[in-house]
């Protein structure tokens, strides 16, 4: 018995000495040296490329919190966070790195959270090691077996609401061989919003569940919330950069159509994947999925970044905005050169549904211009800013504005009736087409009273029975 | 077996897992014992053992016992009920498998969830079935509450289902001779019965214990 | 306490059965959530559950976090509802009192009854307004117990308020992971080891459901207070 034993022993040991000799000639395998941190950013940062030819195992630690943030001006919602905002903080490290992830839940919280990492092999991503309650921290460990740029997020159930209140960030998992380097690259992260309030309605806005089982969201937003990544705070670049946008879709619900307006992607990695597409304008990024997209910016401008299912963009507040410093390039763009007069056929103008909220009238022109800053934020600040700046070109400038200041009655009908001709404003001419705004007389006249008399504006109150007259004579 | 098994590990690690890999789980494993902090590195910070609980049981034989009755040797414990067809025997049968590979003075313990049903002759019919010995095993019954007590205490999750069932955890508890925790093995598969059976190992080695 | 008549409680997690539903028999339940100033009296009278004294088997270091000393909840109103207690604390009390920890199936029972009727879910937007209590942010410091109107039995604070401990806390087998639960693998357990939700459509019962699933006993959180009942 015994001799049967320690034969059949030596067979099997020489048989795997063999096997494991041909394992590490086969799978070139790397091993781990040292231990680092994670560095985490919020959006639109991206942590620094990793320079290490080598894995090694890389501690990430990420916090869970419930916070009272801005949605919109004047809209404010109860995030539920990885780090702090929306979306959560975003991690990278590299193919066969170990990580070892400390997942903690803030005291305050009150829900249990955990996290589902779409880079991780293994039972529910991480989620079946990693549900946390308040005041408690888990740790799990996983190798980064598989390059690509990965969606996380919270699966505790009720997991819709856990996503719908922004559980969800990126992890890229660099390949071995690196990234190629580029100047700049960013963090983009679309995702939707279901509130019990319309678009705009000012106050602290719960989440909507039967919205959400509609998938009919109020915002669709870059970044977290409206205007995340618009005027002062648009993503910048020179003249010349090569770009990579490193862009998720946390959902929890639609599909986005990513398109940057006025550039061409030279690169899409689809899906986050390893497939690079070329020459793409527009690119589905699935909720719970990602793409990296590459291009260079050749000429200066604001350069618009949007949902390309296109309402989402100007009505629910899918935009962002990369602006572009250096000099003119008159051979891949000449600016304008000739203007005409030119309307559709059958130029039927648009008019936005805009369901008045139940506010009392303002009384007097500081509540005039309150409530005017609240419904310029939901109607006009898409395109004319927030700033009032407009963008050069294409919508015209409201602050310091010659046509808007020079007429009260002229204002009103544009923003009643919309306008469809060219109009001159400060010397520049402008021959896009507005959309008419359907809005009570009292905020039409909030409207107004806001925008005459902001950003060094000072035009005086505008009054609903002024509204009233030109409607009437239209 | 067993060598197989390991050549299996050795293997596989050549390729694609490291040390790292396989100190994590082993971290992890110690956090998820019913919440309390395992890690020989934290002071202890008082009384961690589980015969402080003053709870009364009967066994099999219809002995009435405390839990500190159970100290000054190893017990490896489980909660089960005796008409459960699937998972409880697969849980007696790798505690049985323990006891063989452990040979030394380990005591072994089945709570039973099912205190409604399980009275002590069902609990003696039960081990006369399953051969258990009752030098080693305590098939125990007691109140409701002290039950769920228990399971608390054990991190065990236990719930009657609408057809009289019950749906459990299978978590096997190493205590030692003190009545602190000092393995858990929270599913019954062949490798992690034998991670236990090195626990058990380990506490008898550590209390002196014939090994 | 107020009389809670007895009735049916349907399960969320109906385990994949057509079931009937939970019968309960009459009890007593607190019409308030357990107070700072009630629990003050408990370990006052209950040396071995003073913060200093307690056995770290039965409560996390953060057992009554906030309190100054044994005797002592500083700063905390007496009358805010008890936190920072583990589920051996609150059974403790409970039996000190004569009294006991409702179970899941009695308090979820109790927590379903609308502002005029034993079944909120008959009145205009109870789950909406439910889930956007449940859904606020903890107000800190908490307020006093008894804030919120009384529902059908003459019972407060429910929701929104904290979460509060059950006998039973340790009996769903949730994982956490909410997809996979719909679905474990009957193998792993006795019984029918198919755990599927009777509403899909109650958001704030899951979250309930998820909390209860992801502490142990002696879990002691900001947000997790109790209430306590007693047998007819």
């Amino acid at each position: 018995m015994k001799d049967i034993f320690t034969q059949s022993w030596r067979v099997l040991l020489a048989f795997s000495l063999t096997i494991l000799m041909l394992a590490a000639t086969g799978c070139k395998n790397e091993t781990l040296q040292g231990e680092e941190n994670a560095v985490l950013t919020h959006a639109p940062a991206v942590p620094a490329a990793i320079t290490r030819n080598y894995p090694t195992k890389v501690i990430v630690e990420l916090e869970t919190t419930e916070v009272i943030r801005r949605l919109a001006d004047g809209v404010a919602y109860t995030f539920w966070t990885f780090g702090g905002e929306v979306p959560g903080k975003f991690i990278r490290v590299r193919q066969g790195d170990q990580v070892e992830f400390h997942l903690n839940n803030h005291p305050d919280s009150k829900m249990p959270h955990n996290i589902d990492l779409h880079a991780v092999t293994g039972p529910g991503g991480g989620a079946a090691s990693s549900f946390t309650a308040p005041g408690k921290g888990t740790v799990f460990s996983f190798e980064a077996l598989n390059p690509g740029l990965f969606v996380y997020h919270c699966a505790t159930a009720p997991v819709g609401m856990h996503i719908a209140n922004g559980m969800y960030g990126l992890i890229l998992v660099e390949p071995k061989e690196g990234l190629p380097p580029v100047d700049k690259e960013f963090y983009v992260m679309q995702s939707e919003f279901y509130t019990q309030g319309a678009y705009g309605e000012a106050g602290l806005q719960p989440f909507d569940m039967s919205k959400a089982l509609l998938e009919t969201p109020d915002y669709v937003v870059f970044n977290g919330s409206v205007g995340s990544t618009t005027g002062d705070k648009a993503l910048t670049a020179n003249v010349g950069d090569r770009i990579r946008l490193f862009v998720g879709n946390g959902g929890p619900n639609l599909v986005s159509s990513f398109h940057v307006i006025g550039e061409i992607f030279d690169l899409v990695h689809t899906e986050g994947g390893g497939v690079a597409n070329t020459n793409v304008q527009t690119t589905l990024v699935p909720a719970g999925g990602s793409a990296m997209v590459e291009f260079t910016v050749d000429v200066p401008g604001t350069f618009i970044i949007v949902d390309h299912s296109i309402f989402r963009a100007f009505n629910k507040g899918a935009l962002a905005m990369l602006t572009v410093t250096g000099d003119e390039n008159a051979q891949i763009y000449s600016g304008l050169k000739e203007e005409h007069v030119y309307l559709p056929e059958g130029g039927g103008i648009q008019e936005i549904d805009v369901t008045s909220a139940n506010v009392p009238p303002a009384q007097n022109m500081a509540e005039r211009i309150e409530a005017g800053s609240r419904i310029f934020a939901a109607n006009c600040a898409a395109c004319h800013q927030p700033s009032g700046q407009g963008i050069a070109g294409v919508f015209p400038p409201l602050a310091g504005s010659d046509f808007l200041m020079a007429d009260a009655a002229r204002a009103i009908g544009v923003v009643v009736n919309g306008l469809s001709e060219e109009i001159e404003v400060n010397g520049v001419k402008y021959n896009g087409v507005m959309p008419g705004v359907r809005l009570s007389d009292e905020d039409v006249a909030n409207v107004l009273t806001f925008v005459r008399n902001s950003w060094g504006n000072e035009g005086g109150e505008t009054v609903p029975a002024d509204v009233a007259k030109v409607k009437s004579s239209h | 077996m067993r060598i197989y098994f390991l050549l299996f590990v050795l293997i596989w690690s050549g390729c694609s897992k490291s040390e790292t890999h396989d100190m994590a789980e082993h971290d992890m494993a110690t956090h998820d014992a019913a919440g309390m902090v395992l890690d020989a590195e934290t002071p202890v910070l008082g009384d961690h053992s589980l015969y402080q609980v003053e709870s009364s049981w009967t066994n099999q034989s219809g002995s009435t016992l405390s839990l500190s009755s159970l100290a000054g040797k190893p017990q490896v414990v489980a909660m089960t009920y005796t008409s459960c067809e699937v998972s409880c025997p697969r849980i007696v049968s790798a505690m049985q498998q323990i006891q063989r590979s452990a040979k030394s003075d380990v005591g072994f313990v089945l709570i039973s969830i099912d205190p409604d049903r399980d009275t002590e002759q069902k609990l003696l019919a039960y081990a006369d079935r399953m051969g258990l010995d009752p030098a080693s095993w305590n098939l125990l019954t007691g109140d409701g509450d002290d039950v769920r007590e228990m399971a608390a205490l054990l991190g065990v999750r236990y719930q009657q289902m609408p057809d009289g069932e019950f749906a459990h955890s299978n978590i096997i508890t190493v205590l030692d001779g003190e009545g602190v925790i000092s393995h858990q093995q929270n599913e019954i598969a062949s490798d992690l019965t034998s991670q236990t059976i090195e626990a058990v190992k380990s506490v008898v080695r550590a209390e002196g214990g014939l090994n | 306490m107020l009389l809670i008549s007895g009735g049916v409680y349907k399960p969320l997690y109906d385990n994949g059965g057509d079931v009937e539903g939970v019968a309960l028999a009459p009890f007593y339940m607190d019409e308030n959530p357990v107070t700072v100033g009630d629990f003050l009296e408990f370990v006052t009278a209950n040396p071995t559950w003073r913060k200093s004294v307690i056995s770290p088997l039965f409560s996390e270091e953060s057992y009554l976090l906030l309190w100054k000393d044994d005797l002592n909840p500083g700063s905390l109103g007496r009358k805010e509802p008890v936190t920072h207690v583990s589920w051996f604390a609150a059974k403790a009390f409970a039996k000190w009192k004569g009294n006991r920890l409702p179970t899941i199936a009695e308090w979820e029972y109790v927590g379903s009854a609308g502002l005029r009727s034993p079944d909120g879910k008959t009145e205009m937007d109870f789950q909406k307004n439910l889930l956007a209590l449940t859904n606020q942010p903890k107000p800190n410091p908490l307020p006093d117990v008894g804030g919120s109107p009384p529902n059908y039995w003459g019972i407060r604070d429910m929701h929104g308020l904290l979460w509060e401990w059950v006998s039973d806390f340790n009996s769903a087998l949730i994982t956490g992971e909410s997809r996979a639960d719909a679905s474990l693998e009957r193998k792993l357990y006795c019984g029918s080891g198919v755990v599927g939700a009777s509403d899909f459509t109650d958001y704030a019962a899951f979250m309930r459901y998820a909390f209860r699933a992801s502490v142990t006993a002696a879990y002691s959180g900001s947000n997790l207070g109790f209430r306590t009942v007693r047998s007819l």
